[in-house]
């Protein structure tokens, strides 16, 4: 049995072996009444309307079938095509027949005498090209990165000045000053002072830590831990407008003790510390055919370019992926490497090795797509995002509509 | 209730009534008041009763009933912070009311888990003990990951049973034995003992590090240094070494000598840079010396180049820490240098730098 592999990568019986095989096994003819076996390959991608004038009769073929008519009857077939799929070809017999049809993609043949056999050969539109997600403000799990530097005045009214650097999996460290307090042994005031995670759907920082130093001329301790989240986002901006949390800890200074009971704080960023808090990224997924050149086997393989919060870029190397019509491609990326504005490698200084973005992944889950060659639309899955210490999911529509 | 007591449900004249009675009548006119403006409704109704909640200036009996008409209201901004605020202001009825949120099934996840969290803020351990059911109540182990944070915040004594046996059962995930370790950062120091162990011991390198990340948040002037250094020496995982040497910072002495090589090996940026911050830090603590000699001659030059390089924000403003915390003059002119950055929060970092010196003389 002849095989070879079919351009969107499914092997198959090649069409005019089967045209030939099933015009042989069906060549029978009555003298009053004639069959012609009409084949849809593959099965589901396309349906066919026909119409016979002897009998007069009409119907639609969603499956692979005989049609059974009178000698001498004119068979009209009219060949349409599913979502997602092209109409490849047409065969009558062993002959190619498509570009006979007419503009809707019909034919009238007849006065029908003998037996024929009918192939329509479909192919899956398979979605290749370049998408852009972007994170859509208000309808997935967002994620901050709050690096940057800190300045206002505290309740007590003293000047402040912190500088923050949070990592990869959301650990946070702090340095900076504050007036009239001095950290025991000198130095800037500094620690590493907790974490900002996802809870309950929102980035959150815990945050702790304890003193010890010289406040007004006067030793204290102190010892606290609360919690901070954006309250507040601007509709239009983005822009976290207010920041809520909770705060309990306890001080000494000088031999006075203070207790701060649990109490909700509300603090409201000034535009600097604003523009400190990013939480905007995006994937710009590619999507590529790549054909083996022995066995001229087309497959799919998909790259990608992480834009994070804080400014990195992250590039995924190309993977294979599958589609299928029902559940479009799923792929997740993980082990990224970090990359300049250019796409080039920032290579580990003492090794000159590319470097992996550590604690970074993201999976696309059945992203479906509608459209035709050159001009796809995202029309279903979700998305998984893990970085900075935090994650989410969402619908890949919105990421994909936030984009355009 | 009174407004339909009297026929009249949003005219602002009988609102403003019911903000005086609240600001001027007893404890049981307050209640009243409360209740009315909640079923009134409206934004500055609301917000009142937030304020109000949020006050620790009123009574917590106040404090709760405002907090429970916010939960009635049943938008939900408003009952996520109301269960909040039940969880500031604590007490036994407030837990149980939270408690009760908790176990209700007719309520949304999200809300439902608040109220596990609030738990958590409340602290005590009657409030733990409450907390405890939530692991059975939620079976997603994201939320297991959240309730971990939060039960972590009690006092280790009272959580030390649950978290040894948490840790130990084979059949949890790794990611919420990282997480149970991770949590520890939120509790007291007499969890130290048990996360040096965890740290040394702990067959999941993501659990290793997360023990050694909690220890650095919660030692605060501890003699730990030289196991530190020595556990560093033994740990084949680059990301554990870097939490082990940010432990170091808060250690009473900074053992640099047997650091020193150690952090000089490494090939991991981040592992690097954090073993930066130490040792620069031990040559602020010991002053001019052989140790500030070779900062300056051979670590101060890499910190320049990773703090004006493409590297991440992170890793640049940890590399301007490392020259802040060490204080000699080669690393002010760093600092200079790294002031005229290109990219601002790393500039504003350096310069803030400069400016602690001029503070410092």
């Amino acid at each position: 049995m002849k095989t070879q592999y079919h351009p969107n990568g499914i092997r198959t019986i090649h069409p005019l072996w089967v045209a030939g095989c099933i015009l042989m096994a069906s060549h029978v003819a009555s003298a009053q009444s004639v069959s012609w076996k009409v084949n849809i390959i593959p099965a589901g991608a396309g349906s066919i309307e026909w119409v016979t004038t002897s009998p007069v009769a009409s119907g639609v073929l969603n499956k692979s079938s005989t049609l059974k008519f009178n000698t001498g009857s004119m068979l009209t077939l009219k060949f349409k095509t599913n979502e997602g799929y092209t109409l490849n070809e047409v065969y009558k017999n062993l002959d190619p027949w498509l570009r006979f049809l007419d503009s809707n993609k019909s034919y009238r043949f007849g006065p029908v005498s003998n037996p024929h056999n009918i192939v329509a050969m479909y192919t899956l539109n398979i979605p290749t090209g370049d998408f852009a997600l972007e994170f859509p403000d208000g309808k997935a799990p967002m994620i901050a990165d709050i690096s940057g530097n800190y300045r206002g005045v505290t309740n007590d009214q003293r000047n402040y000045d912190a500088d923050v650097a949070m990592d990869e999996s959301g650990k946070l460290s702090v340095m900076g000053a504050v007036d009239g307090i001095e950290p025991h042994g000198g130095g800037p005031i500094q620690g590493n002072v907790g974490s900002v995670k996802t809870v309950n759907g929102a980035p959150t920082a815990s945050l702790g830590g304890s003193f010890r130093g010289i406040m007004d001329d006067e030793p204290v301790t102190a010892k606290g831990k609360g919690t901070a989240r954006p309250q507040t986002v601007n509709p239009s901006t983005g822009n976290i407008e207010e920041v809520t949390g909770t705060f309990a800890g306890n001080s000494k200074v000088a031999s006075t003790k203070y207790v701060e009971k649990p109490t909700t704080l509300s603090f409201i960023p000034s535009n600097d510390q604003k523009a400190n808090l990013s939480k905007s990224w995006t994937l710009d997924l590619k999507i590529v055919d790549v054909v083996d050149p022995r066995s001229g086997k087309k497959s799919q393989r998909a790259s990608a370019i992480l834009n994070l919060p804080d400014g990195q870029r992250v590039s995924f190397k190309e993977r294979k992926i599958r589609y299928t019509l029902k559940n479009g491609y799923s792929v997740a990326f993980t082990k990224g490497i970090k990359v300049d504005k250019f796409g080039n490698p920032i290579l580990n200084p003492i090794n000159q090795k590319p470097q992996i973005h550590k604690k970074c992944a993201v999976k696309l889950i059945k992203m479906t797509m509608t459209g035709t060659v050159g001009n796809w639309q995202v029309s279903g899955g979700t998305i998984h995002y893990r970085f900075l210490g935090q994650k989410g999911s969402g619908n890949l529509v919105d990421f994909a509509d936030a984009s355009r | 209730m009174i407004a339909t007591r009297m026929g009249i449900s949003r005219d602002p004249v009988f609102s403003d009534s019911i903000r005086l009675l609240l600001e001027t009548g007893d404890d049981r006119d307050a209640t009243v008041a409360i209740r009315a403006l909640a079923q009134i409704g409206g934004e500055l109704n609301f917000r009142i009763l937030t304020d109000l909640m949020n006050n620790g200036g009123w009574p917590d009996s106040l404090r709760g009933e405002a907090a429970m008409a916010m939960i009635a209201s049943r938008e939900n901004t408003l009952v996520l912070a109301a269960i909040t605020g039940l969880g500031v202001i604590g007490g036994e009825e407030n837990a149980d009311r939270l408690a009760a949120i908790m176990h209700d099934d007719r309520l949304d996840d999200t809300v439902r888990l608040q109220a596990a969290l609030g738990l958590g803020i409340i602290g005590t351990e009657y409030a733990g003990r409450r907390m405890a059911d939530a692991f059975h109540v939620f079976e997603d182990p994201v939320v297991h990951a959240q309730l971990l944070e939060s039960l972590g915040r009690f006092p280790f004594e009272m959580i030390e049973t649950t978290w040894r046996n948490y840790l130990a059962a084979p059949q949890i995930p790794g990611e919420l034995r990282a997480a149970a370790a991770e949590a520890l950062a939120a509790s007291t120091s007499d969890a130290l003992p048990y996360l040096l162990e965890i740290a040394a011991m702990d067959e999941d390198p993501e659990v290793r590090e997360m023990a050694a990340w909690s220890i650095a948040s919660l030692s605060a002037n501890e003699n730990s240094g030289s196991r530190l250094a020595e556990m560093a020496r033994h740990e084949p995982e680059a990301d554990v070494r870097r939490r082990l040497y940010e432990a170091q910072l808060v250690q009473a002495s900074i053992p640099a000598d047997s650091l020193f090589p150690l952090i000089m090996a490494e090939t991991d940026v981040a592992a690097r840079v954090a073993g930066f911050n130490s040792l620069g830090d031990a040559v602020r603590r010991l002053g001019q010396g052989g140790l500030a000699q070779e900062f300056d001659r051979t670590i101060i030059p890499e910190l320049i180049e990773i703090a004006t390089s493409e590297e991440t924000l992170n890793l640049r403003m940890r590399a301007v820490f490392a020259l802040r915390r060490a204080q000699t003059d080669t690393s002010y002119q760093a600092l200079h240098e790294i002031s005229k950055s290109h990219d601002p929060r790393v500039a504003r970092n350096a310069m803030n730098g400069l400016l602690q010196r001029n503070n410092n003389r």
